[in-house]
């Protein structure tokens, strides 16, 4: 070792300096420049690529966001069949699921760090013995050459995933002879009877209803929406006629359908106008509806231009390799992917017992830890694949950075398996690509996010057959087990932003609650926040109860994706249970018991108070003119003085009846204006932060509005009269801007705000890991403790585009807001007053929301409208 | 005769001059108290200007720009497309430096970073705040000339601030050149 020189001279230098450095007024901060700059990178200019997240083996296309190489912010791929640009919640909320600390960091054996030599030795061994490979079910071309070399080898392979399309095609098979996959278009549906559909996550389906729903006037031709449904969902919602029915009721109240409705008289308007709408009308099954269900929605929608068949997507859905493994006389097992021991607890116990284990994973999750060796996996945004869309659609894959942890792939895995030499990812696809799509070059394939005209083709003999389907009989409580819509399976219970998010019709944040009638509860005696204890024979499951009105009588919906036991730290917070426990059972014991849990709820009631909130009629009123919204849209006189007009006018209109309720919007906003979580208690406390929130209003008979609230941008905003220190002001665009870092804190704004959208930071609520940070959008300022912020009309993208002209010298592009840009079903319209705006505020359903107050607000509504049938009264 | 005891005075003749100071400076230091640090942060020293960074390399504009006729452009690309001008990578240096000074002790730490691909830590010069979203392309676009707010860089030997770069100095511009972007959501957002 060199000992440190260090000559009386250069001491005095480096004093000096530091003296001299010392003497500077300002801290010193450095840039730091590349050494080799990519040529595609310019730093300050946002770099866009595409790609898709994968979910149960089907591909949804997104385009991906990156800053000087981090990804912060995922839109969807207009070009991209599965999502047409539009988003989900969880899709939204991926890049928080790539930046999270929790992720698995190395190689473990019997959790030691291990090197990946110790995996290719293991592998080499699994290769020799038995070996099962237990899957995610899979699309992608590349994974299913090597499975059948698996096969070839002598090992078995099997796909598990809990809620991923198996009751369809069951059903399909029943009735068409072998599993096909129904494919929907609604694009000219008149009449549709969803049973128990989800239409809502479903992207390019919500699209093609909102399309065919459309209310220009009165006269306006529009599709009827019908949903049959045990639970509250964001297609009950949305429908025109609605009916809450036990699971089980389902598959009797279609076979009552397919008889002309019999003696009820709701059923037979409902059959009589889907005849009435000829091939145009179409009964449409959701994933959780049974086999029976489907089969009878099938004989439902024979001769229907709105369904046709194609054989599944995903590599041999339907087939018994879906099940679960017997694990019999088996050496190794490898899972690679998905949570087997917490979606499936008889699995778990199988799994203990095996000889050598190994687990790929983004997770030291419940599997993870039960299994010897684990691998870290590569996310969505990390790695090199290829899988289809719902429709077959062929999709390249390509990642936004590097592994964050070194993780491996699927196809990696399987190489080594097999004993074949590393090959890079990218290379491998590029090798393989003319193989899968012959017609695209690999590089514009990968430009362009999906490869077109590879859809799978429709079956043209595929026609249902009349036999005979047998319902269920009734059951006094039958349980309804459900993917959570923002957790799924538990597969993103670590993702605090989608557990922070509000469930559309309970508001509930953070914790499981089981969904029940209020009759049902009544009879029970058990009120919202009880613990109630669910049990079938020797099974059981304790979780708090939630009063959801407009819920089926005698059923329970219990979501999954709570009760988490690995080591993640955010999945294991929240109040619940593994509903997997009773994964199977039909019938439930309900026990109330003692235990009371305070349950986050984010908008308690539910009633609007007899006041006009949301609006909303039917079809026939606007027609007639009985609905007089004018009344909710003329200028309010006022004594202010106007402000100075200039520039374009911003403004923006939200349709209630195409709304869903799905949330992306709000997931959206949060991603792109670097919202904070707060955790459950401030939840409590009325202190969420999400600048954009969806009320929902529940009249007396049931029937839903869904209202999207955010800041109105009025023109004569109550926020701005009050402020002491001109932090909130108004721009001759015409938004309510908040400028933090004049804001005191003294919340009188949010006080005076009638619309309540302003929200506050009571505490440092940003996030001060360093892993977390990456994904914050640098072009919106993070918020400090004491400030008030709300809704911008995200005004960074509004700059950007007016930058971007000036710059290009060209008339500026109106750019869309997040959640604009994320709405499946297009019902948030922004633009310019006078030309994106002008022709859906003259609708004659347009209005203002407390339009009374005189704030005159640039956000406007279209009333919620109802096509209801004549036929059915109430 | 009255006799008078003699009271000596409470307080000595001086005290009336001690309390008029007193109270003088009472005034004058309030006064200060609240001028001072707005008269400090209007000041060249606290907002950093005409003061030279000590910088790894002892780089020279004046050589670059006046001796070699570089322009601003060439090294700082991002100026009239991105929201940053962009410090050059130490590639863009080494298009030239791997030819000529290649063996001068001024450029090692330039060879060093060039060798080893780890960025040269420079000092920053022009800093501003966070909440501030400048952006330097529409100034370009606007054909606003780089030394109007960095001065004349080619005559530096080490880059300096000129400007205050205040909130001040901004809006005053924007006043008289951009009367419509003087909304708060123009830098702040």
């Amino acid at each position: 070792m060199s000992s440190l020189k260090l000559s009386r001279r250069s001491l005095f230098k480096l004093a000096g300096a530091a003296s001299l450095a010392a003497c500077s007024s300002r801290p010193a901060r450095a840039i730091l420049p590349y050494a080799k700059q990519p040529p595609e990178l310019v730093p300050g200019i946002a770099s866009y690529y595409a790609t898709a997240l994968v979910e149960d083996g089907l591909a949804t296309g997104v385009i991906v966001e990156a800053h000087e190489g981090r990804p912060t912010k995922i839109e969807g791929n207009p070009d991209h069949p599965s999502s047409g640009g539009a988003t989900r919640a969880i899709e939204q909320a991926a890049v928080l699921g790539l930046y999270d600390p929790d992720r698995l960091q190395e190689i473990t054996e019997r959790s030691e760090p291990a090197p990946w030599q110790a995996i290719e030795r293991a592998l080499a061994v699994a290769r020799r013995g038995r070996t099962h490979v237990l899957l995610e079910p899979t699309s992608s071309p590349l994974v299913i050459e090597l499975i059948a070399r698996l096969r070839n080898a002598g090992m078995t392979v099997s796909f598990w995933s809990p809620f991923e399309k198996r009751e369809s095609l069951a059903g399909n098979a029943i009735v068409l002879g072998r599993p096909l996959q129904t494919r929907v278009d609604l694009t000219n549906a008149d009449v549709i009877v969803s049973l128990d559909g989800d239409l809502a996550s479903d992207l390019p389906r919500a699209r093609q209803l909102s399309d065919r729903r459309q209310v220009i006037d009165g006269t306006s031709q529009i599709a009827r929406l019908y949903q049959i449904e045990t639970c509250y969902s964001t297609t009950g919602i949305i429908a025109d006629h609605r009916r809450a029915v036990q699971p089980s009721e389902l598959a009797r109240t279609a076979s009552a359908l397919l008889a002309g409705g019999g003696d009820d008289p709701w059923l037979a308007a409902v059959a009589r106008d889907l005849k009435r709408a000829g091939t145009r009308g179409v009964v449409i099954a959701g994933e959780r509806a049974s086999a029976e269900v489907h089969a009878l929605a099938a004989q439902l929608s024979a001769g229907s231009q709105c369904v046709a068949y194609c054989e599944p997507v995903v590599f041999e859905a339907g087939t018994p390799s879906h099940e679960l493994p017997d694990l019999e006389g088996v050496d190794t097992l490898l899972v690679l992917g998905g949570n087997p021991a917490y979606t499936s607890p008889a699995f778990a116990a199988k799994l203990a017992a095996a000889q050598t284990s190994m687990y790929l994973g983004l997770y030291a999750n419940e599997t993870a830890q039960m299994c010897r060796f684990v691998v870290p996996a590569q996310h969505d945004l990390e790695r090199w694949d290829v899988a289809r869309g719902d429709d077959g659609t062929l999709t390249p894959i390509q990642p936004l950075i590097e592994p964050l942890f070194g993780g491996h792939s699927v196809a990696e895995m399987l190489h080594a398996l097999l004993g074949d030499r590393p090959i890079d990812a990218r290379d491998e696809l590029a090798a393989a690509w003319p193989k899968f799509a012959p017609a695209m070059r690999f590089e514009a394939a990968l430009a362009h996010g999906a490869v077109p005209k590879t859809a799978a083709p429709a079956i043209a003999d595929a026609k249902p057959s009349r036999v005979p389907i047998n319902a269920p009989a009734p059951v006094a409580i039958e349980l309804a087990l459900r993917p959570h819509p923002f957790l799924h399976d538990g597969r993103y219970s670590n993702n605090p932003w989608l557990q922070e998010l509000p469930e559309t019709v309970t508001k509930l944040v953070w914790d499981q609650a089981a969904q029940l009638s209020p009759a049902t509860a009544l009879a029970h005696g058990i009120a919202t926040g009880d613990v109630v204890e669910l049990s079938s024979f020797d099974r059981a499951i304790a979780v708090p109860a939630i009063i959801v009105p407009g819920h089926a009588e005698g059923a329970i919906t219990v979501p999954a994706g709570y009760g988490r036991k690995g080591a993640e730290r955010v999945a294991r917070e929240p109040v619940g249970a593994n509903a997997f426990e009773l994964a199977g059972a039909r019938e439930v014991r309900l026990t109330r018991t003692d235990r009371h849990i305070e349950l986050a709820v984010e908008m308690e009631s539910p009633l609007e108070h007899h006041r006009p909130v949301a609006l909303g009629g039917t079809l026939v009123e606007l027609r007639d003119g009985k609905l007089a919204l004018g009344k909710y849209r003329d200028a309010v006189p006022t004594l202010l003085t106007e402000m100075p007009r200039s520039g374009p006018q911003w403004a923006m209109q939200i349709d209630q009846t195409t709304c869903t309720g799905c949330a992306a919007c709000v997931m959206a906003c949060a991603a792109e204006n670097n919202s904070p979580v707060v955790g459950k208690e401030q939840v409590i406390r009325g202190r969420d932060m999400h600048w954009l929130r969806i009320d929902r209003y529940i009249d007396d008979g049931g029937a839903t509005v869904i209202q999207p609230m955010t800041c109105q941008h009025c023109e004569k905003a109550p926020c701005e009269y009050v402020c002491p220190v001109e932090a909130t002001t108004h721009s001759p665009e015409g938004l309510n801007e908040m400028t933090y870092n004049r804001c005191v804190g003294t919340r009188f704004c949010s006080n005076n705000c009638p619309y309540k959208v302003r929200r506050f930071n009571w505490f440092d609520f940003k996030s001060h890991d360093p892993l977390r940070q990456l994904g914050a959008n640098p072009n919106v300022t993070v918020r400090d403790r004491g400030v008030m912020e709300k809704c911008t009309y995200c005004v960074q993208r509004l700059r950007r585009a007016e930058i971007d002209a000036a710059v290009e010298h060209r008339a500026i592009t109106v750019p869309k807001t997040a959640c604009a840009q994320a709405c499946p079903t297009n019902a948030i319209v922004f633009g310019r007053l006078d030309v994106e705006i002008a022709e859906v505020r003259r609708r004659p359903h347009s209005y203002a929301e407390l339009h009374e107050q005189g704030t005159r607000p640039r956000t406007q509504y279209l009333a919620r409208i109802r096509n209801t049938n004549p036929e059915i009264v109430g | 005769m009255q006799s008078f005891a003699r009271v000596s005075a409470l307080f000595p003749p001086w005290s009336n001059t001690a309390t008029y100071v007193a109270l003088i400076a009472a005034v004058v230091l309030g006064a200060g108290a609240l001028v001072a640090p707005i008269v400090y942060a209007r000041s060249p020293y606290a907002r950093g200007q005409d003061d030279p960074l000590l910088q790894p390399i002892a780089f020279d504009h004046r050589h670059h720009v006046r001796d070699d006729g570089i322009a601003c452009l060439y090294c700082h690309d991002g100026a009239d497309r991105s929201a940053y001008a962009g410090i050059p990578p130490t590639e863009r240096c080494m298009g030239c430096h791997a030819q000529v000074w290649n063996d001068s002790a001024a450029i090692a730490p330039l060879l060093e970073s060039w060798k080893t691909g780890t960025p040269i830590r420079w000092q920053r010069v022009h800093s501003l705040p966070d909440f501030v979203y400048f952006d330097h392309s529409v100034h370009i676009a606007r054909h606003l000339d780089c030394s109007t707010c960095h001065g004349r860089v080619d005559e530096m030997a080490a880059v300096y601030q000129v400007a205050p770069l205040s909130m001040e100095w901004c809006v005053d511009c924007h006043r008289r050149l951009a009367p419509t972007r003087t909304t708060c959501s123009t830098c702040h957002r």
